[in-house]
């Protein structure tokens, strides 16, 4: 059902006010839930923002890479920093961005360009995809006049639907990115950017769909 | 802007790899395609098409020959499927992933530009390249005690006579060469034998003249055994077919020939050897005597390839004996014993894993019948004892924790409460007891006392979630000696500037959260290996948790004795201090990882107590 929701309003969508990167999305067909996995292409997606509310939170960076025929491509992979409105403040210390680099970035517009061109008949990824969802909605919204209209795969909700359907949760019980690949017996990653983000979910997926056994996207959407 | 740095920074801290310059390395890592294996996949099968270098980037992946035989087993940094892709030829080997692992393949064209612009790196392949091609099938071959090969026992090359030959030939080329068998042999293939046993009854008693051809004489196709078979396999094939001599070849070419009397010399230097012989002594003097050859006899185990696990049940068997004689002396000097006592090893000894430096930590468990003027026999005991180790190599516990010390030679209600209050009050001094006292095995008299204190304690501990958290804690005092970037963290001064502990900072974190997971599990097993198996099975840690941590403890003790063994060669006294220089960089990678399974099952330790 939802994926039929998700085709009406792309349908929907494309009667809007054409613009060339958002029709060019609406234009690739999106795979449905029956999809052999294996033929998919993914969009592992990372965001770093100003602040943690969906409502008031600009975007600093994004990082993506492509997973295809089962495998994460490194070649495909892209960072982004947004020259933004305002100042960086106290995020800053979080993610290392400092005002000078940050200006050294790209008007939003053509970032979210970017992101959504990337995201053209492709699924997206996103570990605790709430805000980061959200987000790229919103800019979307304001760019396009339409909404972001991609199938989404959460690999946090993902976990976290196994675990309650094994009725328990497991020790140490975090769903932290990092905690969940250590799990999964991942290795480590020292950095903290979007970017390195983007591939630990990539092979976070990786992971869970082989354990899981997954086969069709409609496995793994939650 | 595109570059991956964390992925180029992990690439150049590989072998091979660390040769290459930024740009290099920035192109290698958006090369790479990562993949995910669950254990027993297949990654590459023979005679496939390969057009990429494999990298394990965790987890382990098995090669095998186009006949299934192990060819070897790859681990985190590893790379393989470089002979094909640098022949531009099929893969030879059947790759299979032993674990989940998670692997880079890099481009193949990616590969060669590397390979263009480094001569170094270039240089590296085409040595592993050698390597992997010359690599023979692993066999599993028997390594026992004295693993000496049956080569090393060869002395001489063959002596041996042309088929053509006369019984008198024969017997005058054995008298001048001195040997007590000889070879007959047509060109390289041995045709038959002849022993001083073959002349005294074949020929002299049966009165057959010396001028007969040996072949009417000779054994024909005599047994022979290939140089690399285990010395004791050439002990019981000469006594199964009840021979004396047996040829020895190499690849089916005759090497040398060994008698039974070869043997003898490898008895005397057989550990069990040395067993009977501190059984033999009746004064402390005699058993340090003994244990002199104790050195020597290490180094023999780590030459025969004992790893950690074998070395460490080896030693302590040989302090087990010398206790034990120790305390047999006592007993024949004191008179026999007053009430039923325990003699109880704790620490490495209860473990069963001594190493060439070890101390002695012990006590005694005894009787509740004991009067306070039993004391004094005890007492003496305990002197001879402590002493006599003591001189034997085993120095005295810094601690004081030995059965000379009157605290810790108690009657078993004492010993109750001791446990119960570090269990129930767990001060800082208390967890640095229970450490060490939960470590305990009965090694002489009743272990009927020592069996009722576990359960008291078993039954203490496995209710007791705040000492068993406070034990986690502490546990974190030994962090593995890696930093931020997985470089080493080393000593930065004293004598030991430079190096790294690897009992500190590698065995003792492992040790201690195999403990504290194996009483959570409500279990009292000794060894690290038992306990944390023990915990899996009870689901207190994962199966992989627990199996790489054995691995981990495996590697690190593995390191400990090639060091502690090449200072035992060079006459020094065995420390844990390693310095980083004296590995390869493929095994400081290794011991990174290692280092880093600690790290991980210790924050895994921490969230199970609630403490992240």
């Amino acid at each position: 059902m939802k994926h039929a929701l998700l085709r009406t309003q792309r349908w929907w969508s494309r009667r809007r006010e054409p613009t060339a990167p958002y029709d060019r999305f609406l234009d690739k067909q999106i795979p449905s839930p029956a999809a052999d996995l294996a033929a998919i292409e993914f969009v592992n997606l990372d965001i770093e923002t100003t602040s943690l509310d969906a409502a008031s939170a600009d975007m600093l960076s994004v990082g993506w890479v492509v997973t295809r025929n089962g495998r994460v491509d490194l070649s495909s992979a892209e960072t982004w920093i947004v020259r933004p409105s305002g100042e960086v403040g106290d995020s800053a210390s979080v993610h290392g961005l400092t005002d000078t680099m940050v200006g050294a970035g790209l008007d939003w517009g053509i970032v979210i360009d970017k992101v959504v061109h990337a995201l053209a008949g492709r699924v997206l990824v996103v570990h605790h995809a709430g805000l980061d969802k959200a987000l790229l909605d919103r800019m979307c919204r304001q760019r396009y006049g339409a909404p972001l209209l991609v199938p989404v795969v959460d690999t946090l909700a993902l976990e976290h639907r196994r675990q309650s359907q094994r009725h328990h949760i497991e020790e140490g019980g975090s769903l932290k990115l990092s905690d969940l690949r250590g799990t999964y017996g991942l290795p480590r990653y020292a950095a903290h950017d979007c970017l390195v983000d983007a591939i630990a979910t990539a092979e976070l997926l990786l992971a869970m769909i082989a354990h899981r056994h997954a086969t069709r996207l409609g496995d793994i959407l939650v | 802007m595109k570059e991956i740095p964390e992925i180029a920074e992990y690439l150049k801290a590989l072998p091979g790899f660390d040769a290459l310059g930024e740009t290099e390395l920035a192109a290698c890592a958006k090369g790479i395609e990562i993949a995910y294996y669950r254990s027993g996949d297949d990654i590459l099968t023979v005679g496939s098409e390969n057009k990429r270098l494999h990298i394990i980037r965790s987890g382990a992946v098995e090669l095998r020959n186009g006949d299934g035989e192990m060819m070897t087993r790859l681990a985190e940094g590893d790379c393989f499927g470089f002979p094909s892709l640098m022949n531009d030829a099929p893969a030879r080997n059947h790759s299979v992933a032993l674990e989940d692992s998670l692997v880079y393949h890099l481009d193949g064209k990616v590969f060669a530009h590397a390979r263009q612009s480094s001569g170094a790196f270039d240089t590296w392949f085409i040595r592993a390249l050698s390597d992997r091609l010359t690599m023979q099938p692993q066999v599993q071959t028997f390594r026992g005690a004295s693993g000496e090969n049956v080569r090393s026992l060869v002395t001489r090359a063959p002596v041996s006579i042309e088929l053509g030959a006369t019984i008198q030939e024969v017997a005058t080329k054995m008298v001048d060469e001195r040997v007590s068998a000889m070879l007959i042999s047509d060109g390289d293939a041995v045709n038959g034998i002849v022993t001083d046993r073959d002349i005294r009854a074949r020929v002299v008693a049966a009165g057959l003249s010396g001028d007969h051809p040996v072949t009417e004489i000779m054994t024909k196709d005599p047994i022979t055994l290939e140089g690399d078979a285990h010395a004791y396999e050439a002990a019981m094939v000469m006594m199964q077919s009840n021979i004396h001599h047996l040829p020895i070849t190499d690849e089916g070419k005759l090497i040398g020939m060994v008698s039974r009397s070869d043997f003898m010399r490898l008895e005397t230097e057989h550990p069990l050897y040395l067993v009977s012989d501190i059984g033999k002594q009746t004064t402390p003097a005699g058993v340090v005597d003994a244990c002199k050859r104790l050195p020597g006899l290490i180094i023999g185990q780590i030459e025969s390839d004992a790893n950690g696990e074998q070395l460490g049940k080896f030693i302590t068997m040989i302090t087990d004996t010398v206790t034990r004689q120790l305390i047999r002396i006592a007993e024949a000097e004191l008179g026999p014993p007053p009430c039923t006592y325990a003699w109880v090893a704790m620490g490495s000894q209860g473990r069963f894993e001594q190493s060439a430096k070890s101390d002695q930590d012990n006590a005694l468990v005894l009787s509740n019948k004991v009067s306070e003027a039993d004391d004094a026999y005890f007492a003496a005991m305990a002197k001879i004892v402590n002493d006599g180790l003591h001189e034997c190599g085993y120095v005295y516990c810094p601690g004081d924790v030995m059965a000379s010390n009157g605290k810790w030679r108690q009657p078993l209600r004492q010993w109750k409460q001791y446990f119960n209050r570090w269990i129930t009050v767990p001060e800082q001094k208390a967890l640095m007891h229970a450490n060490i006292f939960f470590d305990l095995r009965c090694v002489a008299g009743s272990v009927k006392l020592v069996e009722k204190l576990k359960k008291s304690i078993r039954e203490d501990a496995r209710k007791n979630e705040i000492f068993l958290a406070l034990m986690a804690k502490n546990a974190m005092d030994y962090q593995p000696p890696l930093g931020f970037f997985r470089q080493f963290v080393l000593e930065k001064s004293g004598e030991h500037k430079n190096t790294l502990d690897l009992k500190l900072h590698g065995i003792m974190p492992i040790v201690e959260m195999a403990r504290i997971r194996s009483l959570a599990a409500g279990e009292l097993r000794i060894s690290t290996r038992n306990r944390l198996t023990a915990a899996a099975k009870a689901g207190e840690l994962t199966e992989t948790d627990a199996a790489n941590l054995i691995d981990a403890l495996d590697f690190i003790e593995k390191l400990r004795i090639e060091h502690q063994s090449r200072q035992l060669q060079a006459g020094k006294a065995p420390d844990n201090h390693l310095s980083p220089d004296e590995l390869s960089p493929l095994v400081r990678q290794n011991l990174k990882s290692a280092f880093s399974q600690v790290r991980v099952s210790q924050s895994a330790l921490l969230n199970r107590f609630h403490l992240a």
